[in-house]
């Protein structure tokens, strides 16, 4: 009984503006869903506040809408009482670039199998489109009352010193190559991020469809030999290119997969080392009680500090 | 008779010097014997060289608080001499290492400059110059007996008894400090070994060369002092009992209680009970558990967040999931989790939010006692952060018990709980029995939780008549969990008829938790529950108070001490018909703008106007409520500031 | 064996933090009492840019400062020996 990308829609009105870049990111999102075939209830889509953390309500999936900032850490303990769940976060730049920066980074460390989908739109949407921290350095929006005086934080590149594993581009309204990378992110075991640039109409009259439709190129199309696998410990050889790549930006922006290494061992297989069982047992699903009755004794599970007199 | 004996003890050294050790191998060394200890440590916010202290109370039954003057101070330096001359007690001991008593005050470069100044101008005021050794002499000149040890002689006697070299006995200098405490206190050698057998079991060479350091100790102490007066057994002698901190005995709560996950960053007073956790993160299961299950342990996962904001997220994430979770910190901690914690009211969601107070404001004193975090932890949350529970335990058991009581609180009733607990109880450690932490007390309940909901018919947040709704985990339906305003499906909306329905719905659950906490878990009262003197307080001063209203029966004024254990909900009616039914009412509190006061005028509409504060952030000790109680009776009304301690 | 050439002035020396009689000798690895002696002695020399310990004050100083204390008859160390062990004696601080 395969699932169409209909059985994930809701029927709430989205909220975006007409032409929202997130549209396509929601379109991609559903699409990939149903190629995966996945449960609804199996599925949580977790998002901070913003425009785009708006997704959760129109994919039909088990969500969680947080607060501002902190996606990733409610989205890890959902993963880590629940290894089974596929578990992505939705949020914006602010959102994760921002407030929530410090969670951005400490997820990287963990290498929980967790996909971020990063609404890159350079701008703050929900609060009238102040500069996020991935606004270019001397950019003004019309929206903005002086031009940007701090600079873009490239968001691949700290991924990247973070320790995430899968790291991509994309654009959103590519929604076909969208769709198959978010695939990708699902399919690998580990910390993903998957960066889409996402025109925000109504308050980024810079880096508009046509702004950027000027600039991207899909890295392997340009390169057909563009293999960004860290496999074996030689692959490693690859990294200084596919940093290059990441720095790259103007005049020609790259999209694709720049990153994805699958030799760092996921968060579930390193607990299941210092807690054999854990995989078995997680958290959400171990028994804690018998009947109301506890499991265990502090003079049995405690014996370090017993003292016979 | 064991039953007269009271003795205090206090240790005091460099921190990472040896006290630790010493202090953890007296308090075994008085249990062996047959005692109930308390002990209590002092320590500065460094970590290696400021100076820092044990305090052990012991009695045959249940000692719940310290006490000054000591019967015996152990000196592991000069500046513990220069620190603590004042605390002895006529015809108590003095044990200290005689290489200090060349030290002079202002050679020692970690002592306080302000405290060491007020020292200087006291010992020139009594005449005495400050040096270590003219102090010694002063005390012994008051009648505090002193007892020098000439520890590199010590060592080379037990060396050349073990036929080893004196490096390799040099550790065994607390050794030899906590037994000449115990042949002082006319303590056997027997117990002394044994407490070395318990604390360093299992590594044989460091046994047998503390053994022998013990020996050589008892040996000089008996040659150069004689014999003391036998101290009689205590009555639990031959027991397998335990000792342990408030974080640890919190941690084992929560282990016992069904924490399947705790996450936590770290902070003082506060990390330990973490640690604790991740020591015994797989632990084994009782008989009968083991064979229903099959399998003889299980685990708690815990996880060292990457600050306080992703800890209660991270919790608030594993319960949504359907873990039973909690999570540590302290004020500063709290402050960061205060938007979380109004999440976890909208979603209902069941976290336990352990806080070891310490204190403020801001990083204030880190290491050192406080209850200031009272009126922080019942207003924490913006935007009416309601319902939630709050709760204050008085003493180690009853942390025990209020962890299990806690969280089955938070999933029975779907809200967070702040577990008020202070660094009071993180640093001291007690004596107990298997019965005083019963895990079967009270049974774990888990409220609506369901494991298996009908999706065509559920809803998470469904109106009820008791405001509380079916929890399914995430994962087991398909349905939304919103920090926005939502309807019963979860799905937001701004509709001001459904606004105001879950509105009223949290008002209700408030009610709820307010009916079915019985009254007995909100406030406690202890003493003469006729007398119309009372003391209200709550949290750890418990302890202190309850020792000092002994001491006071004892002269004749019988007091009665209503405990306020819960805030959120407030035992409006038991307070109201105490402190109405009493002459004089007095507040005690490690506060000093009277938070408790403040709460009991917010719900009782009643004044307490005497109150006694004890604000230089060390801990409150029995002489100081005795005392504060009778200048707070002498007074019409006002503050008493108590101030033991240095 | 002469006081003056133990190895508690000696510059291979490290005294333990809390029992100065104690140390660890760089030379050797391993503990030695400050009575204990050997060929390998070494006499200190004060350096200006040096960081010297005085377990007397329990801190450290600067080698300007390390020369004065010497003149005065103060010992000073090149380094002080931290017991492995003293993470069990020491608690959390902030
Ligand atoms: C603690 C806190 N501070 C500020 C806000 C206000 N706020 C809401 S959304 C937002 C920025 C959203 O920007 P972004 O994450 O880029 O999302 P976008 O709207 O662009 O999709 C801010 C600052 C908030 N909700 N919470
Ligand atoms: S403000 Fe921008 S990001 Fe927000 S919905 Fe409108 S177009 Fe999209
Ligand atoms: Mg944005």
């Amino acid at each position: 009984m395969a699932r169409n990308w209909m059985d994930y829609k809701t029927d709430a009105w989205v909220q975006w503006c007409p032409a929202c870049g997130n549209f396509g990111i929601l379109t991609a999102l559903q699409r990939a869903l149903a190629e995966l075939d996945l449960p609804n209830e199996k599925v949580s889509i977790v998002s901070g506040i913003g425009c785009s953390s708006r997704i959760p309500y129109y994919i039909k999936t088990s969500n969680v809408h947080t607060l501002h900032g902190r996606p990733i850490p409610v989205a890890q303990g959902i993963k880590l009482a629940n290894p089974d769940q596929v578990v992505i976060v939705a949020s914006g730049d602010g959102d994760l670039l921002g407030i929530g920066a410090g969670h951005f980074v400490a997820i990287g460390r963990r290498n929980i199998d967790i996909k971020v989908i990063l609404h890159d739109n350079a701008v703050y949407g929900l609060t009238k489109g102040q500069a996020a921290p991935t606004l270019p350095l001397w950019f003004k929006t019309k929206a903005l009352g002086q031009p940007n005086i701090q600079s873009a934080v490239n968001p691949l590149l700290l991924a990247f010193a973070s320790g995430y594993t899968f790291i991509a581009r994309a654009y959103a309204y590519h929604i076909d190559q969208l769709k198959e990378m978010i695939e990708a992110a699902i399919r690998h075991k580990g910390t993903s991020l998957i960066d889409v640039l996402q025109p925000c109409p109504t308050y980024n009259d810079i880096m508009t469809k046509e702004w950027y439709e000027k600039r991207i190129y899909y890295l392997d199309k340009e390169d057909p030999s563009w293999n960004p696998n860290i496999e074996k410990p030689e692959d490693v050889k690859k990294i200084p290119k596919i940093v290059e790549k990441m720095m790259e930006w103007e005049p020609r922006i790259p999209l694709g997969v720049f990153y994805r290494n699958t030799m760092v061992e996921p968060l579930d297989v390193r607990i299941e080392k210092i807690m054999p069982g854990y995989l078995q047992n997680p958290p959400a699903r171990r028994s804690i009680d018998i009947g109301g009755r506890a499991l265990t004794n502090p003079f049995v599970a405690f014996k370090d500090r017993i003292v016979t007199t | 008779m064991s039953e007269n004996v009271d003795l205090d003890v206090m240790i005091g050294g460099p921190q990472g010097g040896g006290i630790e050790s010493s202090g953890q191998m007296a308090l075994r060394v008085f249990m062996i014997k047959g005692y109930d200890v308390f002990g209590i440590r002092e320590y500065h916010s460094d970590i290696i060289g400021a100076h820092s202290y044990y305090n052990v109370r012991v009695k045959a039954q249940k000692p719940r608080s310290v006490r000054l003057p000591v019967d015996a101070l152990l000196a592991l330096d000069a500046e513990t001499i220069f620190t603590h001359y004042n605390d002895l007690a006529p015809e108590s001991y003095l044990i200290y290492g005689t290489e200090s008593l060349n030290t002079r005050i202002d050679g020692i470069a970690p002592m306080d400059h302000d405290t060491k100044e007020r020292v200087k101008e006291d010992l020139k005021q009594k005449g005495v110059e400050p040096v270590a050794s003219e102090v010694v002499k002063y005390l012994a000149s008051t009648g505090v007996k002193t007892v020098g040890l000439p520890f590199k002689d010590l060592l080379k006697v037990t060396a050349e008894r073990l036929k080893t070299t004196v490096v390799s006995v040099s550790k065994t200098v607390n050794t030899m400090s906590i037994t000449a405490l115990a042949a002082m206190l006319g303590i056997d050698l027997g117990a002394v070994e044994k407490s070395i057998q318990l604390y360093f079991a299992g590594r044989k060479g460091i046994v047998d060369s503390n053994v022998e350091a013990a020996r050589t100790t008892y040996e000089y102490i008996k040659d150069n002092y004689g014999v003391s007066k036998p101290l009689p057994d205590g009555p639990h002698r031959n027991k397998v009992r335990m000792i342990a901190t408030g974080n640890d005995i919190v941690a084992m709560a929560k282990i016992v209680g069904g924490v399947t996950l705790e996450t936590y960053y770290p902070i003082t007073p506060s990390q330990d009970e973490a640690f604790y956790m991740e020591t015994h993160r797989v632990f084994d299961l009782d008989e009968e558990a083991s064979r229903s299950l099959g399998q003889s342990k299980t685990g708690t996962l815990v996880l060292q967040a990457e600050d306080e904001l992703a800890a209660l997220n991270m919790a608030i994430g594993g319960a949504l999931a359907g873990a039973r979770v909690a999570t540590t910190t302290s004020g500063p901690g709290l402050s960061l989790m205060n938007e979380a914690i109004s999440f976890a009211v909208i979603t209902e969601t069941p976290v336990v939010i352990s806080v070891w107070m310490r204190t403020g404001p801001s990083t204030g004193i880190a290491t050192r006692q406080g209850q200031q975090d009272l009126l922080h932890a019942m207003f924490a949350g913006h935007g009416e952060a309601l319902p939630k529970i709050v709760l204050a335990s008085g003493d180690h058991l009853e942390a025990y018990y209020d962890t299990i009581k806690a969280l089955n609180w938070a999933e029975k009733f779907q809200v967070p709980v702040i577990h008020l607990l202070d660094k009071y109880m993180a640093a001291s450690m007690m004596s107990f029995d298997m019965e005083d932490v019963d895990p079967y007390k009270v049974p774990l309940e888990r409220g609506k939780l369901v494991p298996n909901p009908d999706p065509k018919t559920y809803k998470r947040y469904e109106l009820t008549d008791d405001g509380i709704s079916p929890r399914a985990p995430l994962g087991t339906v398909q349905y939304i969990v919103s920090s926005l305003e939502h309807n019963e499906y979860g799905v937001v909306t701004e509709d001001p008829v459904i606004r105001e329905k879950m509105s009223l719905k949290r008002l209700k659950k408030m009610e709820t938790i307010e009916r079915e906490i019985p009254e007995s878990e909100k406030a406690v009262l202890y003493g003469d529950p006729d007398s119309r003197i009372t003391i209200v307080s709550w949290g750890s001063t418990k302890g202190p108070i309850l020792d000092a209203m002994g001491s006071l029966a004892k002269e004749g004024l019988r007091l009665r001490f209503l405990q306020i254990k819960t805030f959120l909900p407030f035992p409006t009616s038991t307070v109201k018909k105490i402190i109405e039914s009493s002459d004089d009412v007095i507040a005690v509190e490690n506060n000093a703008f009277g938070q408790m006061v403040m709460a009991v005028r917010m719900f009782t509409g009643l004044n307490i106007n005497k109150r006694i504060a004890k604000l230089n952030s060390r801990s409150l000790m029995e002489q100081e409520i005795y005392n504060g109680v009778k200048k707070a009776l002498s007074m019409k009304e006002g503050l008493v500031v108590v101030s033991d301690g240095a | 064996m002469s006081q003056a050439r133990s190895c508690a002035m000696c510059a291979r020396w490290r005294p333990h933090v809390v029992y100065p009689f104690v140390g660890l000798c760089t030379h050797w690895g391993k503990l030695t009492m400050d009575t204990d002696s050997c060929e390998h002695f070494t006499e200190l020399v004060i350096d200006n840019r040096g960081i010297y310990w005085v377990p007397e004050m329990r801190s450290r100083v600067t080698g300007e400062e390390a020369a004065i204390l010497v003149r005065r008859g103060v010992r000073v160390y090149l380094g002080a020996y931290l017991d492995p062990d003293v993470r069990e004696e020491t608690y959390g601080a902030f």
